[in-house]
């Protein structure tokens, strides 16, 4: 699953390369440092919660479509785990300092606790609060839920953005 | 507020019963289903399910002709 997924990304930049060329790499791509609380419902299998810290990724393709990835270290456990799939934002896209995206990624983990890795839905709520004074700073709330375990989870943090 | 019911969602709640109505079809319960779905409808609803699908539409397309058009999102952080 994972040399299809590394394939198909593979794939998806090399396509979108000339396309790149005619916008800004910044405004399509973006990447973000952050750190967050983490909680799973009852039905997961041994953590309850975690702090947090990591990286994530976007590629901003159009108004409302968004390939996104991450992957962050919990602390507690001493666990790393990752994200990656789309994003579909269902507010308003051009409101640059609150927006919701509805997604579908895949996650997956070395740590055998949070087995197995399978794909599920999210949603992420992400919001500037102070947009002229930290215009890198976000608060990032999300939860997803896992189709194979049936579990739901989700984080609350902050993000930073790497200027690049 | 608008975006209050937009945090409603981020409970996780609707997407977990989308899943499972998909999943379990008429094992799900009807009522909780309605409400669930309900939810996601109404989030969306500021720029319309139809309109919403329709730009998508044209956007996967603009995508597959490699015609960028990004934006700045602070979800996709």
């Amino acid at each position: 699953m994972k040399l299809i997924l590394s394939a198909i990304a593979a794939a998806l930049f090399f396509a979108a390369l000339p396309a790149f060329a005619q916008v800004a790499p910044a405004k399509v791509f973006g990447a973000y440092i952050g750190g967050h609380g983490v909680w799973w419902d009852s039905e997961a299998a041994g953590i309850r919660s975690d702090v947090e810290a990591g990286v994530s990724a976007k590629a901003s393709l159009s108004p409302h479509i968004s390939l996104v990835g991450s992957g962050w270290y919990g602390f507690k456990e001493q666990y790393y785990r990752y994200a990656g799939g789309a994003r579909i934002t269902a507010t308003d896209v051009d409101n640059r300092n609150f927006s919701i995206g509805i997604g579908y990624q895949y996650r997956g983990s070395g740590y055998e606790v949070l087995k197995p890795d399978e794909w599920g839905p999210d949603v992420t709520l992400g919001w500037r609060p102070w947009p002229t004074l930290f215009p890198d700073l976000i608060v990032n709330l999300q939860s997803w839920y896992g189709i194979d375990t049936n579990a739901a989870a989700g984080t609350a943090g902050l993000r930073y953005r790497i200027p690049f | 507020m608008d975006w209050l019911k937009y945090l409603s969602l981020a409970t996780g709640r609707p997407a977990a019963g989308l899943v499972r109505l998909i999943e379990h079809g008429r094992s799900v319960d009807p009522a909780l289903a309605d409400e669930w779905l309900a939810t996601l409808r109404q989030a969306v609803s500021e720029e319309n399910v139809t309109t919403l699908i329709g730009a998508l539409k044209a956007e996967l397309d603009d995508i597959r002709q490699l015609k960028l058009n990004p934006r700045d999102h602070p979800s996709d952080s």
